[in-house]
């Protein structure tokens, strides 16, 4: 199933009906389904973010094939590797703890993969969860 | 949907999902408090980091006057997304 987003916050509404409609007819449980929700919203947020001026538009897909959830961010314009942001130490003290920089983070906590790579002037996202069988 | 309000008895109750769109209209509710509040999580469905980095500028702004964020409420997945972010060694959390 496929989304494709306007550049803009306002969007991230449509993210979290997509979710809803995918799930139809899929065995998933409300944490699997926050965790998308997150996720989705996380990257969306980043490719708006990192190229606020770009005015192509975000494509997002997803599928389950054999017990994978495999959901792929697409998002023309210059290169942003996603994957190689620096984890975020979470055990540092208040003081030290600056604000932002966690979205990618919560990715990585809540699913099993992510891979990134550009090719035709666009950036691929690529995120897969394992689900139970 | 989001909704922020701030109750006579000094609680801040949030409802609905706390996303990049809605962290705003948190922001301008918690800035404008200067003072130790504490947070209903009870109704709240829903956070990403962007509700996160609002509630963490607000504990670090009110740390500077030794003021703290109590919260009490959360579901579990909101409850998760602290953990993940290791909010949960920053904020009071019941």
């Amino acid at each position: 199933m496929n989304l494709i987003l306007a550049r803009s916050i306002d969007e991230i509404d449509r993210i979290f009906k997509f979710t809803k409609e995918f799930l139809i007819g899929h065995k998933i449980s409300k944490k699997i389904e926050y965790s998308i929700n997150l996720v989705l919203e996380e990257i969306f947020t980043n490719c708006v973010k990192h190229n606020p001026d770009g005015n192509k538009n975000i494509f997002i897909s997803m599928k389950i094939s054999k017990n994978v959830l495999i959901i792929e961010i697409i998002d023309e314009g210059k290169a942003f590797n996603t994957a190689d942001i620096p984890d975020v130490d979470i055990d540092k003290p208040l003081e030290e703890r600056k604000v932002g920089g966690l979205g990618i983070h919560l990715v990585k906590q809540t699913m099993d993969k992510l891979d990134y790579n550009y090719r035709d002037g666009k950036n691929h996202i690529i995120i897969k969860k394992y689900l139970e069988t | 949907m989001f909704e922020i309000s701030l109750l006579d008895n000094g609680i801040v109750k949030l409802n609905g999902r706390l996303d990049a769109a809605q962290a705003p209209k948190a922001n301008e509710v918690l800035e404008k408090l200067n003072e130790s509040f504490t947070v209903d999580f009870t109704e709240l469905e829903y956070i990403s980091s962007a509700g996160l980095g609002v509630f963490l500028a607000t504990r670090k702004r009110l740390a500077e006057t030794g003021h703290r964020i109590k919260m009490f409420g959360m579901n579990k997945h909101v409850g998760d997304v602290f953990k993940y972010a290791g909010m949960h060694q920053i904020f009071d959390i019941e």
